[in-house]
């Protein structure tokens, strides 16, 4: 029973974007007042209900198979939605701001705010493999309509398709995978797979190909190695739309669903570690490029892409709860800076970090919450980001000197490019940039700032053991007091240093230009994989094209065939005219028939009607006391013979 | 005995509003039939008509004189004037319906000469407990009707206010009553039955074509 | 002194020829009605001294006759609602006057 209320939390934000969708033109804001109260609604009875909620239905069972939908709120999905849904709900407070003065379709806009919101939240909160790839999907169409919400702009379109095709990769893989495993064990209820996984009654590779398979499907989402390179095109959606696939709804999928899987990667130390060197070098990969971004909001596209795989690296260590705790203050942190990015953007028409400069001064709310951000992201002390990455480190310490000497490298490289950005943005002289637009609207304001609370708040709130108690999972053990030291020195040291660059030299690359031949070979490699799919295209042409000649042919056969038809018909039609001639014949006789006898008969006929109508018209006086009259002189006459019959 | 007041009273209503009382007004003027005559030949118009109600009103006993009274005064104030007024007030079917009026009356109060021999009930008693057991029935065994009632009383209500109720068009113009068309509707002329004009076009290969030729023809 | 059964069937008779008599014969709508009400009473006349004189313990009969004044009295009422909005469009409440059907 406690779980029935659990549908209202990924149902209210979908109905308030079917609302806005149907009526948005009506309502307030376009639908923005009604998505916040949904999701506020949602996160109302999320909190309300706590963990141990289930709730599932057959859907339909074939043969051995049966397939389930339902939703369930372990500590884990219970913990990650309700991250989920306070993220979205902030986000979507400050979109409302954020939209405020876009001429068209903000409905659409809600309504796709809404769709990702909630399936998001069906997708963490799903009990079957079913529902998680339901909602696995839409949150990829929804991030489709989302990025290319300005349609009128090329390279809107292009990144869409782009974004949706490339996770459409991976997601392949996790099709493959829950439909393996669904072959192995029958069913799609994942905690079923996961129990079968941990008895360990596969054979020893199956576990591991189920990992890699799965893997897959993360990679894409998550914008790891192989499939990174839409996460930074995507940037061309509006803010809040970056802001929410950043943090909490799109990309994070892939960590969850790593996280959800655990046990079964538990089961496969080949996919673990396969999980840990895709991190690994993604991390540093992604770090380095954005080193040398220009354009602001893909630093911190690039800065996702590290901090997910600093996540996979913590799920690679076999360690799930510096993840998770990961997870939960890389949402808040992550979106607080989109969000003050985006409004620096909305202020000054410009993110590129050449021109930008100086602008504490003009923004100096925004530019505190950028510095929150930053702070937390970088790992320094109280902030958010710092115990999930100190979790992450004692992970990495437990495991091996490299590994954390890994960590604390990632830790300095996060501090020079988000220092650089930071101070190249907001420090230092004006380079041209200046606030130029509307002010800010109060829920913009106060979206940053609940974002920006949290991402200062939310590391020291969370951490520690009631949160792993609550996941189920183990804390690390904590790592030595120098390695703390060493991580927190190497966050300032990257901090001061790429700051510092940034202030003196402006928006320069900060470690030289080489990271961006990374990202542009990235980008060469992508399109290197494209080119064999074209030939292959090509091929399918050429093949296209014999059918189209074969197909000719048979159509001339066909014209030659329909033309015999044609004189076949032509002496049809011949006889058909002779029948009708003589038919016409008939017809003028019955024509002078019905002329002569029936027309002028039925003429006389309907005069004679006509004249006793007419005559029959006199009875009808009008006068009501005649018909009363009439009526009771009927009535007695009719009493009277009764009457006489009855004594007769 | 309520009941039989009540009667009374509306009787007196009736007299009281009609402004040709028995028809005093037309007693000099031909085309009245026989019983109309007869009607109209005492000044109380009624009294005679009904010897019986004569004996509801020694029944109801008080009641009876200031109601003579009341009806001679209004005769006196309607012979007054408005002769014209009193002319309209009948239907020429007048002769008829008295004829018809006082042959039912007759008819039924000679059925009472055929009646059968009815088990009168010996208590002659008033029951005091009568308006209870009138209630008991209409909670119980006639409920539906006694509802049925209620709800007709409320659909009459509104239904009159709504009726009565002065509406914003009184004389809509496009209510008045239609007038249908008298004449006779055209005769059938044998000239304009031509439904098998010659068809056009005999070699004519596209179908199409004829089906224009023979539309056009028809019309 | 006890009034027989066969003086209320008279009255009852009479009032029914009187009502009779007023529906077919005046002109006026207003006096219609009341012949109508006349019929309906002397009905109820009936009943009610049928009820007194055979059946005193059954208590039906009054029911059916207060079943009958309700339906009268509704019947007046739409009635003279009637009879005022006819009077309204044409000025006049006389039943020969109201034709329309005829034409």
């Amino acid at each position: 029973m406690t779980g029935s209320g659990l549908v209202a939390v990924p149902l209210l934000p979908l109905l308030a974007a079917a609302l806005a969708l149907a009526i948005g033109r009506r309502l307030p804001r376009a639908g923005g007042v009604l998505l916040v109260v949904s999701l506020a609604g949602s996160l109302a009875v999320l909190l309300s209900l706590r963990a141990g909620g289930r709730l599932s239905a057959d859907w339909l069972a074939v043969g051995r198979f049966r397939l389930l939908v339902g939703l369930e709120a372990t500590g884990l999905t219970w913990f990650a939605a309700a991250v989920v849904a306070a993220t979205a709900l902030a986000v979507s407070l400050y979109a409302i701001g954020y939209m405020r003065d876009e001429p068209t379709g903000q409905p659409r806009f809600f309504a796709g705010m809404g769709l990702f919101a909630g399936a998001m939240l069906a997708l963490v909160l799903a009990s079957s493999f079913i529902m998680l790839f339901a909602g696995w999907e839409l949150v990829g169409l929804a991030s489709y309509l989302l990025i290319g919400f300005r349609s009128r702009e090329d390279r809107a379109v292009a990144a869409a398709t782009r974004a949706f095709l490339m996770t459409r990769l991976g997601d392949m893989g996790l099709l493959l995978g829950w439909l393996l495993a669904l072959l192995a064990t029958g069913t799609t209820d994942i905690g079923a797979v996961l129990d079968a996984a941990r008895s360990g009654q596969w054979v020893p590779g199956f576990a591991t190909l189920l990992g890699f398979l799965m893997f897959a499907g993360a990679v894409g989402k998550s914008a790891q190695l192989p499939l990174s390179a839409w996460l930074p095109d995507a940037m061309v959606g509006p803010t809040p739309v970056s802001a929410l696939l950043h943090s909490a709804t799109m990309v994070a999928a892939g960590v969850f669903l790593l996280l959800r899987l655990f046990p079964l990667f538990q089961a496969a130390p080949g996919a673990l570690a396969l999980v840990f060197w895709t991190g690994a070098v993604t991390a540093v990969f992604a770090a380095l490029v954005a080193t040398a971004e220009m354009d602001l909001k893909r630093v911190l596209a690039w800065s996702t892409s590290a901090q997910l795989a600093e996540m996979m690296i913590a799920v690679g260590l076999g360690v799930p709860y510096a993840a998770a705790l990961h997870f939960a203050t890389h949402a808040t942190f992550k979106a607080t800076l989109f969000t003050a990015a985006g409004s620096m953007e909305r202020q000054t028409g410009t993110r590129d970090l050449g021109r930008l400069g100086g602008l504490a001064r003009a923004m100096p709310l925004t530019a505190a919450v950028f510095a929150a951000g930053a702070l937390s992201l970088a790992g320094v002390p109280p902030f958010a980001g710092f115990w999930s990455e100190e979790a992450i480190l004692s992970a990495a310490v437990a495991r091996g000197p490299g590994r954390g000497l890994l960590m604390v490298g990632l830790a300095l490289l996060t501090g020079v490019y988000i220092g650089r950005a930071g101070i190249a943005a907001f420090g230092g002289r004006s380079r041209g940039a200046a606030r130029t637009g509307p002010p800010q609207a109060a829920t913009m304001r106060a979206g940053m700032i609940a974002l920006a609370v949290a991402a200062v708040l939310a590391g020291w709130l969370l951490q520690g053991s009631s949160l792993a108690g609550l996941l189920g999972m183990r804390e690390p053990p904590r790592a030595g007091a120098g390695w703390r030291g060493l991580a927190i020195a190497a966050g300032l040291a990257g901090l001061s240093f790429g700051g510092g660059r940034a202030w003196i030299c402006g928006g320069v690359p900060a470690l030289g230009r080489f990271p961006q031949f990374l990202a542009t070979g990235l980008d060469r490699a992508t399109r290197a994989a494209v080119e064999p799919a074209k030939r292959a295209s090509t091929d399918l042409d050429a093949i296209e094209r014999v059918q189209d000649r074969s197909a000719r042919a048979l159509a001339e056969a066909v014209i030659c065939v329909s033309a015999g038809l044609d004189a076949i018909e032509h002496a049809l039609d011949r006889g058909a005219r002779a029948v009708s001639g003589s038919a016409r014949v008939l017809a003028h006789g019955a024509e002078w028939v019905e002329a002569r006898g029936f027309g002028q008969g039925g003429d006389r006929l309907a005069a004679a009607l006509g004249d006793g109508g007419q005559r029959l018209r006199a009875l009808q006086t009008g006068k009501l006391y005649l018909y009363t009259l009439g009526l009771f002189v009927w009535a007695a006459g009719a009493l009277g013979a009764g009457l006489v019959l009855l004594l007769r | 005995m309520m009941y039989i007041g009540g009667i009374l009273v509306m009787i007196l209503f009736m007299v009281l509003f009609m402004h040709d009382p028995g028809g005093a007004m037309m007693a000099g003027m031909g085309g009245l039939s026989p019983p109309e005559r007869w009607f109209s030949a005492g000044l109380v118009p009624r009294g005679d008509g009904a010897g019986d109600p004569g004996q509801t009103e020694e029944a109801q006993g008080e009641g009876d004189a200031p109601e003579h009274q009341d009806e001679h005064r209004h005769q006196d104030d309607d012979d007054g004037g408005e002769g014209m007024m009193d002319m309209s007030m009948v239907t020429p079917a007048r002769p008829l319906a008295a004829w018809l009026a006082g042959g039912v009356g007759l008819a039924l109060v000679a059925l009472l000469l055929l009646r059968p021999a009815w088990r009168l009930a010996p208590s002659m008693l008033p029951d005091p407990d009568s308006a209870r057991q009138v209630g008991n029935l209409l909670m119980a065994k006639y409920m539906i009707g006694f509802e049925g009632a209620g709800f007709l009383i409320l659909i009459g209500i509104v239904g009159a206010v709504l009726l009565a109720r002065p509406s914003s068009y009184p004389d809509d113009p496009s209510r008045e009553a239609r007038v249908a068309v008298d004449a006779m509707p055209p005769p059938i002329e044998p000239e304009g039955l031509d439904p098998l004009s010659p068809l056009p076009a005999r070699d004519g290969p596209a179908e199409p074509q004829r089906h224009s030729g023979r539309g056009a023809g028809d019309a | 002194m006890i009034v027989p059964l066969t003086a209320y069937l008279v009255v009852a008779a009479v009032l029914f020829a009187i009502g009779l008599y007023t529906v077919i014969a005046q002109r006026s709508a207003v006096m219609v009605l009341m012949g109508v009400e006349l019929i309906l009473n002397a009905i109820g006349l009936n009943i009610v001294a049928f009820w007194r004189f055979t059946a005193p313990g059954d208590y039906s009969a009054q029911i059916f006759v207060i079943l009958v004044i309700t339906i009268g009295a509704v019947e007046m009422a739409i009635g003279l609602a009637l009879m005022m909005l006819l009077f309204r469009q044409r000025q006049s409440v006389e039943v020969d006057g109201y034709m329309e059907l005829k034409r």
